[in-house]
């Protein structure tokens, strides 16, 4: 999706673009978002004197900011009302239902935006945001764009988790390429059970890492793999390894490819500190 | 023995320690083995060698960092990729996006320039001075509308850490954006071989990424270089085959083996460099060999071997 809107200037031949969808279904997750994103619009309070317009104005037509997801549900609606932009937008500021919490801030010109947000809804719905866009479209006359966005998490299956058999874990720091390489630290073996269960609840609570298509990602440079065992010296029933391209975790179980996961800036900083390591991964 | 003496203006006088250094560098090692010199004397003396600790880095795979790129003194302003020695026998599967079952020749061309700071697009970031501004020339398997393969510019704004610009798209605290794009025949990895792939960069004007698989035909997109301002600070080329986006890998088939040869062209004629980085976040499950010196070239080039078959010492050639 974004790519497409991004590439679509005038004499293109084609445009890179989403053709995919979310690595798993989940309607349950999307239909919540799709029902949260209506009534995050209908949250927008409309201006005084404000007409609502049937399509973007051609100054809003592009939102000023968008995001690469293919787990956004994004609704829109267009308004134009007497007045000037930053006066409108600082109207809504003041008039918009409690619970927004003020975020980004565009300034213009050419237009003004700025972002309100709702709290998550863990595990469910991970960004509840009201976009609201503002240009001035001449005549004492502003333009309003308003965006309900709202981004939801694929849930992962049940059989796609660390097998409870898991008492052992192994941490191997990933070796580094390049001009300043280091040899990395000797790998780690965890046998403390209490641990283990924590690495592998680490592991469980990262999300289905859900794929931009078209997006060719800039290198995730270091990384390590953390693989679960039944006991010291036995095949591995789990590995996670990560950070690949995109930030995402490539996982397995019993050997057999899993859906990657989504990293978090704290994985691994928690893997380091549930296993007592205080080595610096890049 | 030689001792470091110059003759200039027809006398001969005693080498300083720094003019010394300078010319023991020029002295070829009398064979293989392991040599010591000292001022002021220009000549190696066997001395008994020691053994490396075996601590070496086997990475499994070229890309996500792990590879090969070509740096120049100066900058570039166009970079052509081919593969050369390419295994007759070669195939490949990928992912599509890094998604679903693997499909055959679903790959990427990829020829990346280096992360650089100072990008006038960088301005409106949290921190402009973290800001890396960096552009990729791409040939995607079903990359566009309709799910034709094409090839784009595609440029980002790593550590943005902002609202991106207009027109650019947030992902995580980077920014990113693509040129036009113009459709292409499939690339398979038979055709590898024939292939010419080439990025191109021109300060106020545009830049362009141009394939063409031996047919006789070439497709070529431009767009401009104040995207994220090219020209001036391009130095370092990476390319490749990798996997098709979102972090996806290219696996390709027993034993098969490529070379990826990048030629330069820009302000300097010497021999680019060879250095052990890259950028893309793609991989493909080779792992980069031992290279063979290169023959005559047209251009400075550079050369990286990667096999699934045996590797040896990994290593890269470079050409003026």
């Amino acid at each position: 999706l974004a790519a497409c809107v991004a590439a679509a200037a005038a004499g293109c031949a084609a445009t890179p673009t989403a053709k995919g969808t979310v690595t798993a279904a989940s309607p349950g997750a999307r239909e919540r978002a799709v029902t949260d994103a209506a009534a995050i619009l209908r949250a927008f309070v409309v201006p005084t004197g404000a007409r609502r317009l049937q399509q973007a104005p051609d100054a809003l037509k592009v939102p000023v900011t968008a995001f690469a997801s293919t787990t956004l549900v994004d609704d829109a609606s267009f308004w134009q009302v007497p007045g000037q932009p930053q006066a409108v937008l600082a109207w809504e500021q003041v008039h918009l239902p409690s619970g927004f919490t003020p975020g980004d801030v565009v300034w213009g010109p050419p237009s003004w935006a700025r972002t309100f947000s709702l709290s998550p809804v863990p595990g469910v719905l991970d960004a509840r945001d009201l976009v609201v866009e503002v240009a001035g479209v001449g005549n004492d006359q502003t333009a309003i764009r308003v965006d309900a966005r709202v981004s939801w998490q694929p849930p992962r299956p049940a059989l796609e988790r660390v097998p409870p058999a898991a008492r052992v874990a192994t941490i191997i720091q990933l070796p580094s390429w390049g001009p300043h390489a280091r040899r990395p630290p000797a790998p780690v073996t965890i046998t403390d059970v209490a641990v283990v269960r924590q690495l592998a609840a680490l592991v469980d609570s990262l999300q289905l890492f859900t794929v931009v298509p078209g997006v060719f990602c800039p290198a995730a440079l270091g990384g390590i793999r953390l693989t679960f065992l039944a006991g010291t010296g036995g095949q591995p029933l789990a590995v996670a390894q990560g950070p690949g391209g995109c930030g995402n975790v490539q996982f397995s179980i019993g050997g057999k490819p899993q859906p990657a996961l989504q990293i978090t800036d704290s994985f691994i900083p928690q893997v380091l500190k549930l296993a007592g390591l205080h080595w610096k991964v890049p | 023995m030689l001792v470091g003496v110059s003759a200039s203006a027809g006398a001969s006088t005693v080498l300083t320690k720094t003019q010394w250094q300078a010319a023991i560098a020029q002295v070829p090692a009398p064979g293989g083995g392991c040599y010591n010199a000292s001022y002021p004397a220009l000549q190696w003396q066997p001395v008994t060698c020691l053994t490396a600790r075996n601590w070496r880095f086997a990475p499994s795979k070229v890309g996500n960092g792990v590879d090969y790129s070509a740096q120049v003194s100066g900058t570039i302003s166009k970079a052509t990729g081919v593969f050369k020695d390419v295994s007759s026998d070669i195939t490949e599967k990928g992912q599509v996006d890094a998604t679903g079952s693997k499909v055959a020749n679903a790959f990427s061309l990829q020829l990346n320039t280096e992360f650089f700071s100072g990008s006038p697009a960088c301005s409106g970031s949290s921190d402009p001075s973290n800001c890396l501004a960096w552009q990729q020339f791409v040939y995607a398997y079903d990359g566009c509308s309709g799910g034709a393969n094409c090839i784009f510019m595609q440029y980002w704004l790593i550590d943005y850490d902002a609202t991106c610009p207009s027109g650019w798209y947030t992902y995580s605290t980077d920014c990113y954006t693509n040129s036009n794009a113009a459709s292409v025949s499939t690339v398979t990895a038979q055709d590898l071989a024939s292939v010419s792939f080439y990025g191109s960069a021109a300060q106020g004007g545009n830049d362009g990424v141009s394939l063409s698989i031996g047919s006789g035909t070439a497709t070529l997109v431009t767009g401009p270089d104040s995207m994220v301002d090219l020209a001036p600070n391009w130095n370092t080329t990476e390319w490749g085959v990798f996997g098709d986006a979102g972090g996806g890998e290219a696996y390709f088939g027993a034993d098969n083996t490529l070379e990826a040869q990048t030629h330069l062209k820009g302000t300097s004629s010497a021999a680019p460099t060879c250095v052990k980085e890259g950028f893309t976040g793609e991989t493909n499950n080779l792992k980069l060999a031992s290279t063979p010196a290169l023959g005559s070239e047209p251009m400075p080039t550079m050369a990286s071997r990667q096999t699934d078959g045996s590797a040896g010492t990994a290593s890269c050639r470079v050409k003026a």
